[in-house]
């Protein structure tokens, strides 16, 4: 049991060290000629090198800071905006029946497509990427919402009623729960695309953050940088998606546990 | 609490007519049960008593009086409903669960905690209270969802089909629990069943429904000796005489089934 709950880690070291390897020798690395440009694929001891640079100079606090702050303030107002505009067409099925083609439309529109028009209404800033994000962010949750209001179980309902619920303690005590439980669900979804709307923003124009370097690098053809920002970004994106899958563990222990993990 | 219900006429939309003229009375304290084929308007009765039937699904005409409490279709106060799904709370604790009613009406603390535990002693159910509704069995759960109405101490209540879904050992476990809580407690209780032998094993009378449109066809005294045991009851000679005596009168109400039936049982179930 234990030895072969071992196997899987110790095979998925083992092919990580050998894909870094097979890596470092075609892209011409510490003791090899490169096979392909090196304009074009950095080696990872040039990458990790590049990478300790970055992260060490005051660059790196710049960009990391834009992009951060940028998707903290899109993913708050997102979900809040979301949340409220959700539960109240949830509440309101004539207003929602009304906006419905608007909406359907808005969600068919690939978002980052809006990235240019912010970009000349806004500007450079922050702002373009904070408003990317919310919009972005917005339409995950504000679904979620509206139907965490409207997939409430009628039989609960009507149970609580008798029990002598009013329509405040109703949405309290039944509503609420059900909104919350589809938004949980949809949490890790929406924090990964909070961050991409505001990578996308920067790569279309920017003057710091993590995507515009990252834009800007490629441009240079400084490959081991790209390589070095991917790798930052990975590692907040992973981060960003775990505290919200515990959010989500924790947020919805009451579900039976699915036996696929994803 | 008594209930009366006078000339009660349900209607679904313009032409299904679920309930023709319903007249009954259960007194303070009876255990009343009603049986009947399924769309015979069993469960339409107790969602008029219960207000949980809207003008907006169906025409309802007569007169339900609660106690002193007079009027159709209106929410009332002091009266719990047990449905055939447990209707928990998922994700709420069984302990939670329990408390909900007493929440909504704004007990104290301390009286949602000892009410909770004794009650959750009595059927059986401590030890779970911090069990979500998904851990449990479907008998615990209904359990809960009984005590969960009784926390809140309403004098009469509606039952419907509840053991339904449960298998018959644990079923007939729960009959017995119920005759305790009420043989303690007097309430006033309406409990529908389709299963003629629980009507018997629980009630002291049993009102036989027909059906196309619903009416009560028939009423027996059931004068079998009170506290009763449904584990002995359970091929007793006394109850199955019973049993085939009130079987032999309402037997023409289930012979034929047809389409046409069970064509408004669905319909009937899906508005109400």
């Amino acid at each position: 049991m234990s030895a072969s709950r071992l196997m899987i880690p110790v095979l998925r070291i083992l092919f990580l060290i050998l894909f870094l390897l097979a890596w470092e020798y075609v892209a011409g690395g510490l003791w090899a000629d490169a096979i392909f440009s090196r304009a074009l694929v950095a080696p990872p001891s040039a990458v990790l090198v590049d990478l300790y640079e970055y992260v060490t100079s005051g660059l790196f606090r710049i960009d990391a800071w834009a992009t951060l702050s940028a998707a903290a303030l899109g993913l708050f107002f997102g979900v809040t905006l979301g949340i409220v505009v959700g539960i109240s067409f949830g509440y309101m099925p004539r207003v929602a029946a009304f906006f419905e083609p608007l909406m359907v439309a808005m969600n068919s529109l690939p978002r980052i497509t809006l990235a240019p028009l912010l970009l000349m209404w806004f500007g450079l800033g922050l702002t373009s990427k904070v408003l990317l994000s919310i919009i972005t962010v917005f339409f995950i949750v504000f679904f979620n919402a509206f139907l965490g209001v409207r997939s409430v179980d009628d039989d609960l309902i009507k149970a609580t009623r008798v029990m002598g619920a009013d329509r405040w303690q109703l949405a309290r005590i039944v509503v609420a729960p059900s909104v919350a439980s589809w938004i949980f669900a949809a949490l890790r979804t929406t924090v990964s695309f909070g961050v991409t709307a505001v990578v996308v923003g920067e790569f279309v124009g920017a003057s710091r953050g993590l995507g515009f370097r990252l834009n800007l690098s490629a441009g240079v053809l400084n490959t081991p940088r790209v390589f070095a920002i991917m790798i930052v970004l990975m590692i907040v994106g992973i981060s960003l998606v775990e505290i919200a899958r515990r959010a989500e563990k924790r947020v919805l222990r009451w579900r039976p546990p699915v036996t696929t993990e994803t | 609490m008594s209930v009366r219900i006078s000339n009660l006429n349900v209607t679904f939309g313009k032409d299904l007519h679920v309930l023709d003229d319903v007249n009954l009375q259960v007194e303070d304290g009876e255990f009343i049960t009603l049986v009947g084929p399924s769309g015979c308007g069993k469960s339409t009765i107790l969602n008029a008593v219960s207000g949980i039937l809207s003008r907006e699904q169906a025409t309802i005409t007569g007169e339900i009086e609660i106690g002193s409490d007079k009027g159709t279709g209106k929410k009332r106060t002091s009266l719990g409903y047990v449905f055939q799904k447990d209707n928990l709370l998922p994700w709420r604790t069984v302990e939670q669960n329990v408390k909900t009613g007493m929440e909504i009406r704004n007990y104290s603390k301390e009286q949602q905690n000892q009410r909770c535990a004794e009650l959750m002693q009595l059927v059986g159910l401590d030890g779970f209270e911090d069990y979500y509704p998904y851990q449990v069995s479907g008998g615990m759960r209904q359990r809960a969802s009984l005590i969960r109405t009784l926390a809140y101490d309403p004098q009469t209540i509606l039952m419907d089909e509840p053991f339904g879904a449960l298998d018959a050992q644990t079923r007939m476990t729960l009959q017995a629990e119920l005759i305790s809580i009420w043989s303690g407690s007097k309430k006033t209780i309406i409990f529908v069943t389709h299963d003629l032998s629980e009507a018997i094993t629980l009630g002291e009378r049993v009102l036989v429904m027909s059906k196309n449109p619903g009416r009560v066809k028939g009423e027996y005294r059931i004068d079998l000796p009170h506290p009763r045991d449904p584990f002995q009851l359970f091929g007793d000679p006394d109850c199955a005489a019973l049993q085939t005596e009130i079987w032999q009168s309402i037997r023409d109400e289930y012979k034929y089934d047809t389409d046409a039936d069970e064509e408004a049982a669905e319909r009937e179930e899906r508005t109400s």
